[in-house]
Parts: structure tokens; sequence; C-alpha cells
């Protein structure tokens, strides 16, 4: 009988150790997950809760014909695929770089890492600042190395905020990529690029031909949660442009929060978040497909 | 000989000059808002634009730490990254361990769900967790950020916990219970202080995470005297004026505690981000 009972509390044991996981994850985001598709079916203000209930696909037909919100979408495409594409390049860029040996490479790489560690409304004043129309440094040093002549003033139209807020995100996404690539570099042995010596191979054979093909899958799951991650940036943009001028800055994530905020309207923000979960997804699976994720092998 | 000078001119284009511009384009903007917040009021918006700070003063932060509920927000913002650290920790070090150490039912799905999660919008969650601490009465209170942000990141840490275990013996705490130690007692006293990189960098996570997190105290909380750092510095960027040298003494204070713990654990963090993607 004893000895039932240790082997059952022995067999129990890991669930007993994930019980406060699964209750957290389960009840602030599993649930809140599901709750947004219910919500998004309903009309639920909740400054008006008396008018609640089910209007079936009411939200999405109001979504599709509201200009504000295919605006927002564009914009988000257009963001998330230069950002992306951007700290992509860089990070490869600079993680090559920090995979070189040279003196105090400790000290770089550490200074390298660090915008990471601020967070998204901090880059945001920083780079408000930056940016500034009379007193910021970006106009300054542009005029004195004479790419611009007058003072431009950033955030009043359209492109040159969409850059302004993009080059600030870029700033901090840089080392995430860089982190992520070169510890992927560092797992690949030295031997591998000295046979590639030996057969005469130069600079550039070797980085398409060995490091690309072996940090590949790095690099796509990299990009795949980066992608992700830089739809999902609010703080920044809201930080600098609170989405304007004339919504030109505004993502889907900002707007609804600015939905939420202005309406209280959490049916409508709802669909617009089911939306997005179900492009998300669409866009992983199609993703990973495409890209071979985990099934090539080299050795 | 040629080759040789050949080979060194080749060293610093490809190496060192571009490591040397794009370190200037990381610090730069740090150095921008040091340099501000230790200028004159007067001076910051005067052209030509000075790149050192001529007169230097201390009154921005003088001005700063006695006005404007600065120090009210620091200490919520502590509170906040404070608690959630501690729950991420403990949570996390069950999980971690179940995960990297016992076979069962279910592992794989756990594993899966843990990841999933990082793929997903926090926005997503924000209108139901809204609704959520609504009906419960945590709205204006810090005890709604904890919640959340200990949702958000005990998953990763987690992962990066479960890593960390995986990379010592089982042994150690085998021969700790045949000695007669409870396993939980084995798990704390002699498994945790043997892999205290992870369990520092896990914390570090959650601290920098929490410490930054925005969009969650903003709509969460209302109430001036509850908001966090985020929050209370992005509510002194007015839409017209703003004072920019108390801004930038701000941020500076706001940035001391999430850079120093960085600079401390990033060399960890490169091994766990490692570890982490090595068990997925």
């Amino acid at each position: 009988m004893k000895r039932k009972n240790i082997a059952w509390s022995k067999c129990a044991r890991p669930y007993l150790m994930l019980l406060p996981t699964f209750a957290i994850i389960g009840i602030f985001m599993l649930y809140p997950i599901f709750n947004t598709f219910f919500l998004s079916t309903q009309n639920y203000v909740l400054t008006n809760l008396k008018d609640a209930g089910f209007v079936g696909l009411e939200n999405f037909k109001t979504l599709l014909r509201d200009e504000t919100f295919l605006k927002a979408a564009g914009n988000s495409l257009w963001w998330t695929v230069v950002n992306v594409g951007l700290q992509a390049f860089l990070g490869l860029i600079v993680a090559l770089l920090l995979n070189m040996n040279f003196k105090g490479r400790g000290l770089f790489r550490a200074l390298m890492f660090t915008p990471w560690a601020v967070g998204g409304i901090l880059v945001a004043l920083i780079w408000s600042f930056l940016f500034n129309e009379s007193v910021g440094v970006v106009g300054d040093l542009l005029m004195k190395t004479g790419l611009i002549h007058q003072k431009m003033s950033w955030f009043s139209s359209g492109s040159t905020s969409m850059w302004a807020i993009t080059i600030a995100n870029t700033w901090r996404g840089i080392p995430f990529f860089a982190i992520s690539i070169l510890s992927s570099l560092q797992t690949i042995s030295l031997e591998v690029y000295e046979s590639a010596d030996v057969d005469g191979a130069g600079a550039w054979t070797k980085f398409w031909k060995i490091t690309l093909p072996l940090i590949k899958d790095t690099l796509l799951l990299t990009i795949l949660l980066r992608t992700i991650w830089t739809l999902n940036v609010v703080d920044i943009i809201y930080g600098m442009t609170k989405g304007g001028p004339n919504f030109s800055t505004l993502t889907i994530p900002v707007y609804i929060m600015m939905i939420f905020n202005d309406t209280l309207d959490a049916g409508y923000a709802s669909a617009m978040a089911v939306l997005m979960i179900l492009a998300l997804l669409i866009f992983s699976a199609v993703y990973l497909k495409v890209g071979k994720y985990g099934e090539e092998e080299y050795y | 000989m040629k080759r040789a000078a050949k080979k060194k001119w080749k060293k610093i284009f490809g190496c060192y000059i571009p490591i040397l511009l794009f370190t200037i384009f990381t610090i730069f903007p740090f150095y921008w808002f040091l340099c501000t917040s230790f200028k004159e009021e007067s001076s910051i918006m005067e052209l030509p634009i000075r790149y050192i700070p001529v007169p230097f003063t201390l009154d921005n932060y003088k001005n700063m730490l006695a006005s404007m509920g600065f120090d009210r927000y620091f200490f919520n913002s502590l509170f906040v990254s404070v608690l959630t650290t501690v729950i991420v920790i403990l949570v996390a070090i069950w999980g971690g361990f179940a995960i990297s150490r016992y076979k069962f039912r279910g592992k794989k799905f756990t594993f899966f769900l843990l990841l999933i999660t990082q793929m997903l919008p926090g926005v997503v969650i924000l209108i139901p967790l809204f609704t959520v601490f609504n009906r419960l009465g945590l709205i204006n209170n810090l005890w709604s950020l904890v919640i959340t942000n200990t949702t958000v990141n005990l998953p990763f840490c987690m992962i990066m916990m479960s890593g960390f275990f995986s990379g010592i013996p089982s042994t150690l705490e085998e021969a700790a219970q045949i000695d007669g130690c409870s396993i939980w007692k084995a798990i704390f006293k002699i498994v945790v202080p043997a892999i205290m990189p992870g369990v520092v960098s896990s914390a570090a996570f959650a601290f920098v995470n929490s410490w930054n997190e925005f969009v969650y105290a903003l709509n969460f909380i209302n109430d001036s005297s509850k908001f966090t750092l985020p929050v209370g510095l992005s509510m002194m960027k007015g839409e017209f004026t703003v004072n920019y040298g108390g801004l930038a003494a701000g941020t500076i204070v706001a940035l001391i505690p999430v850079l120093l713990i960085f600079c401390y654990i990033q060399k960890y963090l490169v091994q766990g981000l490692a570890a982490g993607a090595v068990k997925g």
C-alpha cells in the first residue's frame, strides 16, 4: 500500500511542479486568448453593457469598411517588412564583425548589445529628441554633411515620420539579431573553414557556401520571432508619433489600443486582434514551410 | 612584407572601422541624453547645438527628484519588477526542473505551449485581461501589472531554466536524496545553487522586461500616483512643450538599473538563448 503511494507521488510530481505554471498561463494567457475570439463576435462596449450580445461577424464587416483600419494594415506590412529586413541585415553584419578576432572584443560586444535593454518608451523619448526639428542631432549632422540644406520637420510628413520610427526601432532591434546569430556562429567549428582554405575558397564563397547554410535555421527562427514582435510594437510608435500625422504611422496594434482607449469597444478591438492572430498564424505556417526550417542537414 | 601590410589595411577597413561606426551609432543616443541631462534648460534649446555640456549643471536631477512624482514612479516600478521577478523565478524553477528531469505524459505539449506563447502578440490579451482585472477590482492596482508581467515572462524564463537544469547531471540531487533530503529541499539546496548563472539571467530577463513594460501599465493604471516609470516619463512629454532637461535626467535614472544588470548578465544571456534554442 505504501509502495503504491510512493509510486503515485513520483508519477504526479512533475504535474505538481508544473501546476503553478499551468494555473498562471491558463488563467491569464489562454483564457484571455479564447475570450478575444469570443468577444470579437459580440457587441461589447464597456460603457454600454446593457446592449451587449452576439452579433456574429458584424464587427468584422465593419472592420473591412473601416478606412483607418485598412490604412493601418498597409502601414503594419511596411513597418514589419522594412524593420525586420533592416535589422536582419545589420544584425548579421554586426554578428560577423563580433565573431572576428580583435582586441577589446568583449567590450565592443557589451556596448553593442546595450540598446536591447532599453525600454520602448525610453527609445521613443531619446529618438524623438534626436529627430527634434530645431535642436535635433540628426538634422544638424545632415546639414553639416551637406545632405540637406534646411531644417526638416521629421514628424510633420508621413514618410519621414515612418523612417524616423523605423530608425529608432532598428537601433533597438539590431542587438537581438546580433546575439542570436553570434551564438549560432560560435557553434561552427573552425575546421570547416580550414578545409575550405585548403581548397582555396575566398571569403565570399566561404560566407555563401558555409556560414549562411549553417546559420540558416537560427536566422529563419530569429526572423520569424522578430517579425511577430515587430508587428506587435506599440510603445515606440505610440511614444514617438501616436500613429500620426493623419494615421500615416498607425499600425494595427496601436489602433487596437487607441480604439479600446477611446471608445472602450472591446468587441470591435477584439475583432482586429483576431484578424491579426489569424494573419500571423498563416504567415508563420507558410514561412516555415517555404523556408524548409530544420529540414536540411549538412554534416 | 607587402602582404602583411595589405592584411593590416584589410583588417582596419574590414573590421575596425565598421565596428567603430556601429559602436558610435549604438552609443551616441545614450551619450546625447546624458549630455542633455547635464545642460542648463536654456542651453538645451540653443543654437548651434553644443555637443558638450557646458555650462555643466546638476539642476535637472535635483528638480526631477524634488518634483513631478518621479520618486513615486520609481518606487512603483521597483515594486512591480521585484515582485514579478521573485514569482517568475520560483515558478520557473519548479516548472523548468520538471521539464528537464521527468518523462511524463503531455511533456511535449507543455513545451510546445510554452514556445507558442512566445509568438503571441501582447496586445491580443490586453482587452480580455482588462475585463478580467476590471471584474477582480484590480484596475488601478499594481498587482494587475505584477500578474500580467509574470504571465508574459514566465514561459521564456522556464525554457531558459530547463536548459540550464539539463546541463547538470541528475546524480547531484539523487545523492542528496540518498542522504535524506526531500526532493523539494534537494532542488533548492543543491541544484539551484549549481545553476546560479541560469537563475540570475532568468531573473534579469524578467526584471528588465517588467521594468520596461509600457502598454499594460498605460491601460491598467489611470491613477497618476500609481504610474510606473515608463508611463510617468511618457506623460512628461507633453503635446507642445517638453522639459527636455528633466526628461533626460529621468530617462538616465530609469536606465541605470537595467544597464547595470544587462552588463552583468549579457554573457550568460547568450548562453541562455543558446540553451533555449538547443532544447527547442
